[in-house]
């Protein structure tokens, strides 16, 4: 088993370049490639992946995202899977160049800094554990795929609206498919962190007394959380448009990722996997 | 191996770029003319084989003869037979053999267009080779040539993207509008003008299917025939103001001095991504409802970028499809060759019968061995009909097609 993790930790990064290739070649060369090609590739590098966070979790006994690097390379993997899913259903591969980049980069950094043996982790095997990770995980990654895609939208509505027609505005989808995926994974990263949220309220409630609002960790998501309900209630109102969405879901998308630098830093967080 | 061989093979015509279009239309034939001319010319130019096709932009006789006596296409013959009556402004073209080949290819797949990848041309050739086969015009030659330009056609449009990008306004304005809006699927658009580019939008539209189609004109009764065609919704310009705060997508289409949608238009309405494309000269959309959060405004002059955008990449795709009328023409080429060779085949047919039938009246125990004997004649015949067919296809090499190819489209341009 250990060699097997030895093995993919190696493979991994390669799969994920070959996929961020496959887009790229896509793009660039549309008429020589076989049209499937990205997707596949994809495929290989989720299906790599998934070998690697089972080979981990039998070596290690607990989920496998005990430390910092494990949940920066399953967080890639929860990306990767959105984004196949958004490219299955709706057929369009276009986007694959923008977003594919960020996971590659995810699991470059867990391969080549983290441990390469999994370590354990004192409460990995709480009950809460995996009932407080696992949303939180899924919906970090849903917060980064709806930034991304907000991200796009302000791109490409920048473009139009200084009628620059482009290789943005030849490759990007249409502006409202844009804003539906943006809309579509805010929504979704909203209901996993309420979830996440829920469960480790339940688990802080029982290893503390008092909560501690100056730990950045909660207090970012809290601000996030909040930040996340704002274009609901401006789509309710109808005083809501688009690109305040895509704005929104790039500030939280922005939030996440500082929240998830301060666990990185010692003696900052209790999020920080020690 | 000489072109000239191939010179009983010729096209003869007129198109947008050699003659103007007044002189153009006086040669259009309908269905009947087309008939009529091509009856008389197979008589009068003693063809064994030919195909008339006749559009607003192009008319070109197709013929093939046998070889035999004076050629159909010397001189003045042709000019004074295909063209009677047309001297001034006319400037046909000849082109023989493989240039032949080149030129209908070129023309079934939309690459000697005035708009280059319509698909319309398609279309008028299949029905003009349909025609004349229905009277016994084309014979083996055309109809292999014809068939084989009609997958062409089919072939370029599907391989490269050549017919990709719109080049009319209407489609242009639309298109701009779902880059914007995405698919109309319960949305609500509207057409400001019913006039004719006002219906050519709509129509568009309509096969965008938008959950409302909504058709604002100054006479009623034009909006609500064309409003009654499409299963949309017609009225007056005076409910604009409603009709555009409720529209995701608005075009405007309209001959008026001045701006009819203005920029207060959608001052408290409920805020929603919005594009208004103004197609008409002068504006009909004040460019100033942009500012307006969730809107965008375009004009004809970035519809006319777009469409010079989709121009050049035609003209990249289409030398794609020049390298695959290389391809298709060495392919016609090579089989005509093949067919060519057909006496000789039965030629060496006969002489296996005769060998065989000698052979076995001689042996003692012929009737034991002549079903192993024809079965191994067969397969001999059959080994020198695969040589005769390989030898066809070197016969004439890629590189020779493409090196005249290329001297034809020096010629053209």
């Amino acid at each position: 088993m250990s060699e097997l993790n030895d093995s993919l930790r190696v493979l991994l990064p390669m799969f994920y370049l070959a996929a961020v290739f496959a887009y790229w070649l896509r793009v660039e060369m549309t008429d020589r490639q076989p049209k499937g090609m990205p997707i596949l590739v994809t495929a290989a590098a989720l299906l790599t992946h998934l070998l690697l966070l089972i080979a981990r979790g039998v070596m290690l006994g607990q989920a496998p995202w005990t430390t910092y690097y494990d949940t920066l390379s399953a967080l890639a993997f929860v990306m990767t899977v959105t984004y196949a899913l958004v490219e299955l259903i709706s057929r369009s591969p276009s986007t694959g160049l923008d977003l594919m980049p960020y996971p590659f980069l995810l699991v470059t950094i867990a391969c080549a800094f983290g441990p390469a043996q999994p370590r354990p982790f004192t409460m990995g095997d709480h009950r809460h554990f995996v009932l407080h990770t696992v949303p939180a995980i899924g919906g970090i990654a849903a917060i980064l795929v709806s930034g991304l895609y907000g991200m796009l939208y302000i791109r490409l509505e920048k473009a139009m609206r200084r009628k620059r027609f482009g290789r943005l505005f030849a490759r990007l989808p249409d502006l409202g498919t844009l804003a539906r995926m943006n809309y579509a994974a805010l929504i979704v990263g909203l209901v996993l962190v309420t979830a996440a949220i829920g469960w480790g309220a339940a688990w802080y409630g029982e290893l503390f007394r008092r909560l501690r609002l100056t730990e950045p960790k909660i207090l970012l998501t809290l601000v996030v959380w909040c930040i996340l309900l704002l274009p609901i209630f401006g789509k309710l109102t109808r005083r809501w448009t688009d690109r305040a969405t895509a704005l929104t879901s790039l500030v939280s998308m922005l939030l996440v990722v500082v929240s998830m630098l301060v666990t990185f830093l010692p003696f900052v967080s209790f999020h920080g996997h020690r | 191996m000489p072109q000239s061989k191939w010179n009983t093979l010729f096209i003869y015509g007129m198109n947008h770029r050699t003659c103007e279009v007044e002189v153009r239309g006086r040669f259009a034939l309908d269905e009947e003319g087309r008939r009529r001319t091509r009856v008389r010319l197979l008589d009068e130019l003693g063809l064994v084989e030919d195909v008339l096709l006749s559009t607003c932009n192009r008319t070109e006789l197709y013929g093939h003869w046998d070889g035999e006596g004076q050629a159909p296409d010397d001189g003045q013959s042709l000019r004074e037979r295909v063209f009677a009556g047309l001297d001034a402004g006319l400037s046909p073209y000849l082109y023989r053999g493989w240039n032949a080949c080149f030129h209908l290819f070129r023309v079934v797949a939309g690459l000697d267009s005035m708009i280059v990848g319509e698909s319309e041309i398609l279309r008028q050739v299949k029905v003009a080779f349909e025609e004349s086969l229905a009277e016994g015009g084309p014979g083996r030659v055309l109809t292999d040539l014809f068939r084989q330009a009609l997958e062409v056609g089919k072939k370029i449009r599907t391989e490269t993207s050549v017919a990709s990008g719109s080049l009319s306004v209407a489609a242009t304005a639309v298109k701009l509008g779902l880059k914007i809006v995405g698919q109309l699927e319960g949305k609500t658009v509207l057409v400001i003008g019913a006039g004719e580019t006002g219906a050519l939008t709509a129509r568009h539209l309509k096969a965008q299917k938008p959950g409302r189609l909504l058709i604002l004109n100054r006479t009623v009764a034009k909006a609500e025939a064309l409003a009654a065609e499409l299963g949309g919704e017609a009225g007056p310009l005076d409910q604009l103001r409603d009709a555009a705060r409720a529209a995701d997508l608005i075009i405007g289409a309209i001959e008026r001095p001045e701006p009819i949608v203005e920029r207060d238009v959608l001052a408290g309405a409920p805020r929603k991504t919005r594009c208004f494309v103004d197609i008409s000269v002068p504006r009909s959309i004040a460019p100033e409802v942009a500012e307006t959060p969730g809107a965008f405004h375009f004009d004809i002059d970035d519809l006319a970028q777009l469409i010079e955008q989709a121009r050049s990449e035609r003209a990249q795709e289409a030398r794609k499809g020049d390298e695959i009328i290389v391809s298709e023409v060495h392919k016609f080429l090579a089989k005509q060759h093949f067919v060519g060779l057909a006496p000789l085949v039965q030629e060496m047919r006969d002489a296996f019968d005769e060998v065989l039938g000698r052979t076995l009246a001689e042996g003692e125990s012929a009737h034991a061995f002549r079903g192993e004997a024809q079965r191994l004649a067969k397969r001999l015949l059959g080994v020198s009909l695969d040589t005769l067919k390989r030898s066809s296809r070197t016969h004439i090499t890629r590189e020779q097609v493409r090196a005249a190819y290329e001297l034809f489209l020096e010629d053209l341009s």
